[in-house]
């Protein structure tokens, strides 16, 4: 299998505090991968070091074989890195349609790649709507059909799966899913972790920047490590 | 694929052909001057709406484009002899690239920082005329030719100019860098990460509105005959603003309804303490209005067609 995306030494502070400290990941071609960890672990920043959203202090990010270390998110997002953001970000006084066809027209893509990815999500019928007048979790569907629709090589979604009822996490999941079985690499940041390794195969866990575990969800939660950084040390079992 | 007739397309035919007509009919001489600088404003709010009512980028000194272009045009027509329509475009051009030049560092910078820059703008460009000699200094330039003696048909193109700027906001707004600049206004974050090369996206929007007012500023200037420090003052910065957001901003019709409101106003209320506050007044009437009507006359309109 063939690598999408690899970090080495990916490091961001902020003042004195380290989001990123040094994180090595590698993604391979066709993963559907969770990265996790407790409030404050860097994963966001990780997301927004990956997609060009800020700049690293030190480390490189490659993609699809390419050093793309700094590079505008816009210029990632036409090769094919496509993210979204823990807290949406819809185009409030645009239709639900026209939301999603910006992303296509931006990447010269047909208007029924639009059709299929809000079919996808469930929001065709609302397609006339302002997105204004959506519920919030209709609000993260669409921030997923939006990414979707730009068929992107590699999807980064930031907690696709926050704020939703366990019905919408369903089906939410059953969409990111799908994607990946239609060739997508996906990556994604979820606190919810129930749902979330009922579809993902490896779970890398972050904790004050750094990497602390890289292996398959079964074993997370058996690691003392990953246990100690979420529970202050108390033993638990997490996402069972 | 061809869009259907609606009654607004007739209604609007029939304003296009009702501004054709009436005031050439005998005893409307006295409305053409009016009606022509009306036209000239709602020009320069047309492309003042196409910058912030689409793209989201407000700018406070479009009187700097507008006074580039009529410079621009006045300076090429009267010092070097050519031909006036010609001059205007040039004048326009000129407009297009400070507008670049302006654009290429300020556009870079993050939140309200671009609006100040607009707002210094025209006051840079009010010392520098004032100051340099070529550009006319404090007097201006005066005896700038007209473009036609005849005021019916100086009327009739200030109408082509203003429906020509309407046809490219709604080419613009069509086209996938107006897709582009809506997504800039709605949310620059997520238009980035889907793609969209907001920077480019920002100078393109910001050199087509200055082409548009300074095409607006050229005809201002060729229909006076002079054009002084004085385009730089407030007003010609405010009015656009005010006559997009009192008829609608972010609506490709908003602009025209607001200029002919407030020229209208200003035109029939000759009273001179109105005519001092008049900025006061018309804004504090669109505040009330927008908090109302986000979405200005239009909005009303729409509520009351609905």
């Amino acid at each position: 299998m063939t690598e999408t995306l690899v970090t080495r030494g990916l490091r961001k502070s902020f003042g004195g505090i380290v989001a990123v400290d040094g994180v090595d990941l590698t993604v391979r071609e066709g993963e559907l991968m969770a990265i996790i960890g407790p409030n404050g672990a860097g994963k966001t920043t990780l997301f927004n070091l990956i997609t060009g959203f800020e700049k690293p202090d030190a480390g490189q990010v490659w993609f699809l074989g390419r050093d793309v270390t700094g590079e505008k998110p816009y210029n990632l997002a036409r090769m094919g890195l496509v993210r979204t953001f823990q807290i949406v970000k819809p185009f409030r006084n645009l239709s639900v349609m026209q939301n999603v066809l910006i992303g296509c027209k931006v990447r010269g893509i047909g208007p029924e790649v639009a059709e299929e990815s809000l079919k996808a999500v469930g929001l065709w019928e609302k397609r006339d709507l302002p997105a204004s007048l959506l519920t919030h979790g209709e609000l993260k569907k669409l921030e997923l059909a939006r990414a979707l629709a730009t068929r992107p090589k590699l999807l980064l979604l930031d907690e696709p799966l926050g704020g939703l009822t366990f019905s919408e996490a369903e089906e939410v999941t059953e969409v990111i899913r799908q994607a990946n079985g239609n060739g997508t690499t996906v990556v994604l940041v979820e606190h919810r972790l129930k749902e979330t390794f009922r579809i993902v195969k490896r779970v890398v866990v972050l904790n004050q920047g750094k990497v602390i575990y890289d292996g398959s969800p079964e074993n997370v939660s058996r690691t003392e490590e990953v246990v100690r950084a979420y529970m202050g040390g108390r033993s638990w079992v997490i996402g069972t | 694929m061809m869009a259907r007739i609606r009654p607004v397309h007739l209604i609007g035919l029939g304003a296009v052909a009702a501004l054709m007509v009436v005031p050439a009919l005998p005893g409307m001489r006295a409305v053409l001057f009016p009606l022509t600088l009306t036209n000239i404003m709602a020009t320069l709010a047309i492309a003042w709406n196409l910058l912030f009512g689409y793209a989201g980028l407000l700018s406070l000194g479009h009187s700097f484009f507008f006074g580039a272009g009529g410079y621009g045009s006045a300076i090429l027509a009267k010092s070097y002899g050519i031909p006036v329509p010609i001059a205007m475009v040039m004048g326009a051009a000129i407009s297009s690239g400070l507008a670049a030049l302006v654009g290429l560092p300020s556009l870079k910078l993050k939140g309200h920082y671009f609006v100040l820059v607009t707002l210094v703008l025209p006051a840079v460009a009010y010392q520098l005329t004032n100051a340099l000699d070529p550009l006319g200094g404090h007097d201006g330039i005066f005896g700038v030719p007209p473009l036609v003696r005849d005021s019916y048909l100086v009327y009739v193109g200030s109408l082509v100019l203003m429906l020509a700027s309407l046809l490219a906001t709604f080419y613009v707004s069509r086209s996938r860098l107006g897709m582009e600049m809506l997504s800039l206004r709605e949310d620059e974050e997520a238009a980035k990460a889907l793609g969209v090369d907001t920077p480019r996206v920002k100078l393109y929007a910001l050199t087509i509105s200055a082409f548009i007012s300074g095409l607006a500023g050229a005809y201002w200037a060729h229909l006076n005959g002079v054009i002084s420090p004085a385009v730089y003052e407030l007003e010609k910065a405010s009015m656009p603003l005010l006559m997009s957001v009192l008829g609608g901003k972010g609506t490709m019709l908003g602009p025209v309804i607001g200029a002919y409101v407030l020229q209208t106003l200003f035109e029939s209320l000759k009273i001179e303490a109105i005519v001092t506050a008049r900025l006061f007044i018309f804004a504090a009437a669109t505040f009330v209005i927008y908090r109302l009507f986000p979405q200005g006359l239009i909005g009303i309109l729409r509520r009351v067609a609905a």
